[in-house]
C-alpha cells in the first residue's frame, strides 16, 4: 500500500489521479488539494443541477467522476483523500456501508484528534454537531474499489448556492440550508493548519492499513492520467451521462434535500428533511395552490403516498409519476 | 401474470426461490430464470440487493451480453458498480419499470427482472458458477455470509 | 357415520354432502394464505419474504430423516440452535415487519421437536408482538406444560393413523394412540391444536389417513389441515407417484364431514402437477382455507359464490375466528 501526498494539483489532475491508480490496479491512499476552484459531478448526477452558463461566464470548470455521490464544489480550502484498493483485496468489504465505515474511520479519528466528535452517517456523510462535515462518493473503477472525499477547512457557501440551477428564491433558501446543515473545521475547531491536518490524516490511514510505502507521481501514473484525460473531459462524458429527472433534487446533507419541479403547469418546491416533506410551495400561473401545498406538507416521503396526492389533483401521467419519485427523495 | 408458488431456500437472512439459477461466477449475485425455451430473465439476488443498499440508479449499457463482461451499471449508497453478465446472448427486452425505479430491486429482488436475454448457448447454464441446487446455493451463500461476518 | 363409511361413498356424493355442510355452517368466504415459507406471486397477491416465517430450532439437523422429507423442509426455514438465537432472530424479524412465526425443527429420535428450554424465548417472541405457533410432533405432559407457559397460540402436529407408516416413513416406534393422546393433552391444557393429515404419506398410498381423521375428530380439533405428499427430489420418495387428486379430495371431504365445525384448510404441500385439480376439488369438498392458491382455484371459488380473502399468515391463522356462521 502506498501513500501519495501530492500537495496542490490542477483541477483535472486532482480527479484523474485516483481514476488512473484504479485503472492501473495500484492500491494507494492519496492526500492532496486542488489549486483551482471547480465543480465535480457524480457519475450519474444530472449536469442540469448546475447553472452551466454561470460557470462558463465565471470560468469555473466542471468534472464528472466515474464514482458515485452528488454534485460538489471543490476548492483550495479542502483536503482530499482518495482510497484505492483492488476488489479482490482482503480489505475490500462485501457490504457497501462497511466500506464507508471502514475507510472513513481514519477521517473520523482525525476529527476526534481535533476535538470534533464526528460520526459516520449512511449513506456516505460524516457528521458532527448535526452538520455534514465531509461528503464522500465511491465506486468500482477498473478492478479497484475507490472511495473519495474531502474534509472542509472552509467552504464557499455563496458560490455553491449561486451556481445552482434554481430560481433565485430557492438559491437563497439553499444557502440558508447549507449554512445550517454543513460544518467546516473553521467553525468547529477554529483555524487548522492544513499541513498539520494532512499529517494527522496520513497517520490515521497508516493505522488502518498498517504501514505505508511513500510514493510519488510515477511516470506510468502520469501517462495513465493523460490517457484518461480525453475520456473524462469530453463534453459528451460531462453532459450526456447524468440521469434524467423531473426537476432538481439537491442534497444539502444526508436527510436534507431541496426539491424543485414543474408538472402539469404547476411549479412546485419543497424541502425533504429527515424523510418528511415541508416548506411546500405550489404555484400555477403565479398563484399559490394552497390545497396542494397543505396536502403535501408533513407527508412522509413515500413514493406511492405522494403519487396518490399528486394524481388525485393533477391527473396520473408519467410526468407526475416521475415527480412523485423526485419528491420521495429520488 | 400466472400464479406461481416456489420452494425457497433460506440461508441466514436471505431467501432464494429455487426456480432459477444463481450466478456465483465473479460473485456477481445475479439470478437467471428461464421464461421460455431460450429466453431468460436476469435480476439481482437478495444478498446483493441487501449488501449494496438502496439502488438509486440502474442502466443497461449493451444490447449483447457476454458472460463475465459488464453489461449494466448500478448506483447504491453513492457507490457505483458494474454487473457482470451471467450468460452470453442478445438482450430482447428491458424492464422499463425497474430501470425507471431501481429501488424495486430492493423491495422485491426476485420480481424485479432487469432484462430478458436470448441465450447464445444453453450450455452456459451448466457452466461453472451457475448454481441450481439448494446444496450449492447454500454452500456459496454461507461462504458469503462468513465474509460479511468478518467485516 | 364413521370415516370408513364415508370413504365408500361415490366421490360426487361425498363432495355434495361436504359442500352443503360447508354452506350451512360457514360464511361464504374462502381464506387464502401465502406465508413467507414460499415465494408466491399471482394476479391478486404477492407475499413478502419476512411477514410470516418458519424457524427450525435444530438448525439443519433432524434425527428422523423421514422418507418424504429427508430434512429438505428445513431448508426453507430460518435456522437457530439456542433460545438466545431464537429471541435474537425474533428481534430482527420484527424490525423487518414480521407478523408471526411458525417454530418448528427437525425432530429427535422420538419424533418430538425438542422445544423444552425454549419457553422463555417463545414468550419473548409473543411479547415482541409476534403471533407464535409451534410445530411439535408427539408431546408428553411436561411438553404441554412448557408450551402452555410459553403462551403459544397454536400447536401444529402431523397425525399418523398407521403404525406401519410411523415405522416405515418416520422411522418411529409410535402408535396412532400416541398422537391421539398428544392432541388430548394439548386440548385439555387449553391449547388450540391444528392437526395435519398428509395424504399419500406412505409412499403415495393412502394407509392411515382415515384413522387419523377419526382421531382428530375424537380430540375435538378446532382446525384441521390436509396436505398431500409432494415427492421432493433428493428424498427417498423423490420418484414415487403422488396420490391422485381425487384421493386427496376424498380425504378433504371426509375431514369436512367428520369435523363439521372445525376450520378446514388445504395446507401448503401438494404435487405441483396436480395442484390446480386438488385445489378446485378441495373447494368443492368444503375447505375454508387454501395455502398458495392457483389462479384457477381463485376463479373456481368465486364461481362457486365464495368471497376470497388473502392473508400472509399461516393457513391455520388466516381468517381464524371469522369463519363460522
Amino acid at each position: 500500500m502506498r501513500l501519495l501526498e501530492l500537495g496542490y494539483m490542477g483541477w483535472k489532475q486532482s480527479q484523474l489521479v485516483y481514476h488512473a491508480l484504479a485503472e492501473l490496479g495500484e492500491p494507494a491512499v492519496v492526500l492532496q488539494r486542488t489549486a483551482h476552484t471547480y465543480f465535480c459531478l457524480g457519475m450519474f448526477s444530472p449536469a442540469e443541477d448546475l447553472n452551466l452558463s454561470f460557470l462558463e461566464r465565471r470560468g469555473i470548470p466542471c468534472f464528472r467522476r466515474a464514482i458515485g455521490g452528488g454534485t460538489v464544489l471543490l476548492d483550495r480550502e479542502q483536503l482530499f483523500y482518495h482510497v484505492v484498493i483492488p476488489r479482490e483485496s482482503e480489505l475490500a468489504p462485501v457490504r457497501v456501508s462497511t466500506m464507508y465505515r471502514r475507510f472513513l474511520k481514519p477521517v473520523i479519528d482525525t476529527y476526534a484528534e481535533l476535538g470534533v466528535k464526528a460520526s459516520y452517517r449512511p449513506a456516505s456523510d460524516i457528521v458532527a454537531e448535526g452538520r455534514k462535515v465531509s461528503g464522500n462518493g465511491a465506486g468500482v473503477v477498473g478492478e479497484c474499489l475507490v472511495l473519495s472525499g474531502s474534509m472542509l477547512l472552509d467552504f464557499n457557501f455563496e458560490l455553491m448556492a449561486e451556481a445552482l440551477n434554481l430560481p433565485g428564491r430557492l438559491r437563497r433558501r439553499a444557502l440558508e440550508l447549507m449554512r445550517e446543515r454543513l460544518g467546516t473545521l473553521k467553525q468547529l475547531a477554529g483555524e487548522v493548519d492544513a499541513a498539520e491536518l494532512r499529517r494527522m490524516l496520513a497517520g490515521r490511514f497508516e493505522d488502518l492499513f498498517g504501514g505505508f510505502e511513500s510514493g510519488r507521481l510515477s511516470l506510468e501514473l502520469v501517462r495513465e492520467m493523460r490517457r484518461l484525460e480525453g475520456r473524462y473531459t469530453s463534453r459528451e462524458w460531462l453532459y450526456a451521462r447524468g440521469r434524467r429527472r423531473q426537476g432538481t433534487l439537491l442534497k444539502i446533507a444526508e436527510g436534507c434535500y431541496l426539491i424543485h419541479t414543474k408538472l402539469a403547469g404547476v411549479e412546485l418546491s419543497a424541502e425533504l428533511q429527515e424523510g418528511v416533506l415541508g416548506n411546500v410551495r405550489a404555484l400555477r400561473g403565479g398563484r399559490r395552490q394552497r390545497e396542494l401545498e397543505d396536502a403535501l406538507a408533513g407527508v412522509r416521503a413515500e413514493r406511492q403516498k405522494i403519487l396518490n396526492i399528486l394524481a388525485e389533483r393533477l391527473g396520473c401521467t408519467e410526468e407526475i409519476e416521475k415527480a412523485a419519485e423526485l419528491l420521495a427523495g429520488g | 401474470m400466472k400464479s406461481e408458488t416456489e420452494q425457497v431456500l433460506r440461508v441466514g437472512e436471505y431467501v432464494f426461490p429455487l426456480d432459477r439459477y444463481y450466478c456465483s461466477y465473479q460473485n456477481s449475485h445475479l439470478w437467471l430464470r428461464m421464461v421460455d425455451e431460450n429466453i431468460a430473465e436476469v435480476g439481482i439476488d437478495a444478498f446483493l440487493s441487501e449488501t449494496a443498499g438502496r439502488l438509486s440508479y440502474l442502466s443497461v449499457s449493451s444490447e449483447r451480453l457476454e458472460r463475465g463482461k459488464s453489461f449494466a451499471t448500478i448506483e447504491s449508497a453513492k457507490f457505483v458498480s458494474r454487473l457482470a453478465a451471467p450468460v452470453s446472448g442478445e438482450v430482447v427486452e428491458l424492464n422499463a419499470e425497474v430501470l425507471a425505479n431501481p429501488s424495486r430491486v430492493n423491495e422485491a429482488p426476485y420480481d424485479a427482472w432487469i432484462l430478458r436475454v436470448r441465450l447464445a448457448s444453453r450450455e452456459e447454464l451448466e457452466a461453472e458458477g451457475m448454481l441450481r441446487s439448494a446444496e450449492q446455493i447454500r454452500a456459496w451463500i454461507e461462504r458469503e455470509i462468513e465474509r460479511l461476518e468478518e467485516e | 357415520m364413521r370415516a370408513e363409511a364415508y370413504r365408500r361413498l361415490p366421490l360426487e356424493e361425498l363432495l355434495l354432502r361436504a359442500w352443503e355442510l360447508r354452506r350451512r355452517n360457514f360464511r361464504d368466504v374462502l381464506h387464502l394464505s401465502a406465508p413467507s415459507m414460499k415465494w408466491y406471486r399471482s394476479e391478486r397477491y404477492a407475499n413478502s419474504p419476512s411477514c410470516f416465517v418458519s424457524v427450525s430450532i435444530t438448525g439443519s439437523e433432524c434425527a428422523l430423516k423421514c422418507k418424504h422429507c429427508g430434512g429438505r423442509l428445513l431448508e426453507s426455514m430460518h435456522q437457530v440452535r439456542t433460545p438466545e438465537e431464537l429471541a435474537e432472530l425474533g428481534r430482527r424479524l420484527v424490525e423487518r415487519g414480521a407478523r408471526g412465526v411458525l417454530v418448528s425443527g427437525g425432530a429427535d429420535a422420538k419424533g418430538c421437536v425438542p422445544l423444552r428450554g425454549f419457553e422463555g424465548a417463545l414468550r419473548e417472541l409473543r411479547e415482541m408482538g409476534l403471533r407464535v405457533i409451534v410445530h411439535s410432533g408427539i408431546v408428553g405432559e411436561d411438553d404441554v406444560a412448557a408450551l402452555r407457559r410459553a403462551g403459544v397460540e397454536q400447536v401444529l402436529l402431523d397425525v399418523i393413523g398407521s403404525e406401519s407408516t410411523a415405522r416405515e416413513v418416520y422411522h418411529l416406534q409410535a402408535m396412532p394412540e400416541d398422537y391421539l393422546r398428544s392432541m388430548r393433552l394439548l386440548r385439555e391444557a387449553g391449547i388450540t391444536i391444528a392437526p395435519h393429515v398428509v395424504v399419500g404419506l406412505h409412499g403415495g398410498r393412502v394407509v392411515g389417513e382415515y384413522r387419523a381423521l377419526e382421531m382428530i375428530a375424537e380430540a375435538g380439533a378446532e382446525i384441521v389441515v390436509v396436505v398431500a405428499l409432494s415427492p421432493m427430489p433428493g428424498t427417498a420418495y423423490g420418484s414415487v407417484s403422488p396420490p391422485a387428486p381425487e384421493e386427496v379430495a376424498r380425504v378433504v371431504a371426509v375431514a369436512r364431514l367428520l369435523n363439521p365445525h372445525a376450520m378446514l384448510s388445504l395446507g401448503c404441500a401438494r404435487a405441483p402437477a396436480d395442484k390446480r385439480r386438488i385445489e378446485t376439488l378441495a373447494i368443492d369438498a368444503g375447505v375454508n382455507t387454501i395455502a398458495y392458491p392457483s389462479d384457477e382455484a381463485v376463479s373456481h371459488a368465486e364461481r362457486r359464490g365464495l368471497e376470497v380473502v388473502f392473508s400472509e399468515l399461516c393457513c391455520t391463522l388466516a381468517g381464524a375466528g371469522a369463519w363460522r356462521r
